[in-house]
């Protein structure tokens, strides 16, 4: 059953009135991560002022919920200066962050001049070896940990984000009883993307076939994965598989819009628009990709297993130069999805497990 | 509750309205509320600068609802408001 909340963004949704923006503030980081998908070009990013500026645009086409990314976003100098006028502006505030700076005082902070819906931390194994083989930095896992106590301390609710790659796969069920031990939830993504450059190294250290048949339909992975079982994507007609351009937007450290943080088509710059709303109604970009993303969701319908693929356009772009080309990482994860989809309902003879129509907004 | 009671909106409601039904989200009870269009009426109004008497006559010019309807609304709205930490 449909709550109000669920209705009134199914409404927006179909009428691409956007509710959700992401804003890289930097791309300066204090990690080294291998398969980061930032790309900077050496260009000055905003100062303070031009992300004030670019905050009140936002606020202007009505935008809910603001994600504060980078990059690093915290360390930016001004970052405190930034949530407080992104509070002022009446956002609910997000914050993805690697949590390396988050110490006690720095939590308390967040909470009393940000106070996010939620923060996003990256984690990227369950022991500190594997974490900072990726993340290149001594004492990081140790600091997400106690980033994570420190923020939940504060009442700020955490979601653990874990792009799952060969070097950390055998960490997976470790890495969910330490998000449960510290009250945060976690997200596995098993869908390794190129660099925003169209580099494909990162996606040469995807988890292996092995592990993803283990991870779609073992018992084991499904507290991990807090599922019971992988559900097929419902079909609701001619909606759109994402809200790329539609439900959402994202903005980079150089005031460049773009569809969502995945699909890097430039819409825009932000500096140099008086108003979002006339872009948002007119821009070529923004009314190609959400076509393109009620038709992908039609071409699906034909392809195999077209119904468990997680299907990012704008990974498709990257990688095999089309918006609507099925890429191999959400092939292969829909082969495992769907073979454990049907195991299950083997197991649970007469069962119907039912259909998800999330969709990714980010 | 007197209807002479002036309220304000609390500064960690963050909101937008979407085609009249305002959208409230709390991050310290981490939930979503969804007004409907009175109530989304009320709450823009609830902003420090007007009794609840006087939003009251405000939602009598607006809507075709009587006196004793559009009262009683009010205050199970406002309570409810206030036992969620939603307006001070």
């Amino acid at each position: 059953m449909s709550t109000p909340l669920d209705d009134l963004r199914n409404r927006n949704f179909s009428r691409a009135m956007p509710m959700n923006a992401l804003f890289e503030l930097t791309f300066v980081c204090n990690h080294a991560c291998s398969f980061c998908y930032n790309c900077p070009t050496g260009q000055k990013e905003m100062n303070t002022q031009e992300v004030i500026d670019s905050l009140r645009k936002l606020a202007d086409l009505n935008i809910l919920y603001l994600t504060l990314s980078g990059g690093e976003p915290l360390v930016r100098k001004d970052f405190f200066e930034i949530a407080a006028a992104a509070r002022q502006l009446g956002f609910a505030v997000r914050i993805y962050t690697n949590g390396y700076l988050i110490d006690e005082p720095m939590a308390r902070r967040i909470k009393a001049v940000a106070n996010p819906t939620e923060m996003e931390i990256s984690l990227h194994g369950g022991t500190a070896a594997t974490h900072e083989r990726l993340t290149c930095v001594p004492g990081s896992f140790q600091k997400v940990v106690n980033a994570v106590r420190f923020l939940r301390q504060e009442g700020i609710k955490v979601n653990l984000k874990c792009p799952v790659t060969r070097n950390n796969q055998e960490e997976v069920l470790e890495m969910g009883r330490l998000a449960a031990d510290l009250g945060a939830s976690i997200i596995f993504d098993t869908v390794i993307t190129p660099r925003d450059d169209g580099d494909r190294e990162p996606v040469s250290q995807m988890s292996s076939n092995d592990f993803l048949e283990r991870f779609w339909k073992d018992d084991a992975y499904r507290a991990a994965r807090r599922e019971d079982v992988p559900r097929p994507r419902v079909d609701h007609g001619d909606e759109a598989i994402c809200g790329t351009g539609r439900s959402s937007l994202a903005i980079d450290p150089y005031g460049n819009i773009y569809p969502c943080v995945q699909l890097r088509r430039k819409a825009g710059n932000i500096r140099e628009l008086a108003s979002l709303r006339d872009m948002w109604k007119s821009s070529p970009v923004l009314i190609e990709v959400r076509q393109a993303a009620v038709d992908v969701a039609e071409k699906l319908k034909a392809v195999k297993n077209g119904d468990q693929c997680g299907f990012c356009m704008g990974v498709a772009e990257l990688q095999m130069g089309d918006l609507m080309a099925v890429y191999p990482q959400v092939a292969v994860n829909a082969e495992y999805r769907a073979k454990a989809y049907e195991a299950w309902k083997e197991e649970h003879e007469g069962e119907d497990p039912g259909g998800v129509s999330t969709r990714c907004e980010m | 509750m007197t209807l002479d009671l002036v309220l304000k909106r609390s500064p960690d409601a963050a909101y937008r309205v979407y085609d009249g039904q305002a959208t409230i989200v709390l991050p310290s009870h981490a939930s979503v509320h969804v007004l409907n269009p009175i109530g989304s009426f009320i709450w823009e109004r609830l902003d420090g600068s007007a009794s609840l008497s006087q939003i009251l006559e405000r939602v009598l010019d607006e809507y075709d609802i009587t006196r004793e309807a559009a009262e009683a609304d009010l205050r199970q709205f406002v309570g409810s408001l206030l036992n969620q930490g939603m307006v001070s």
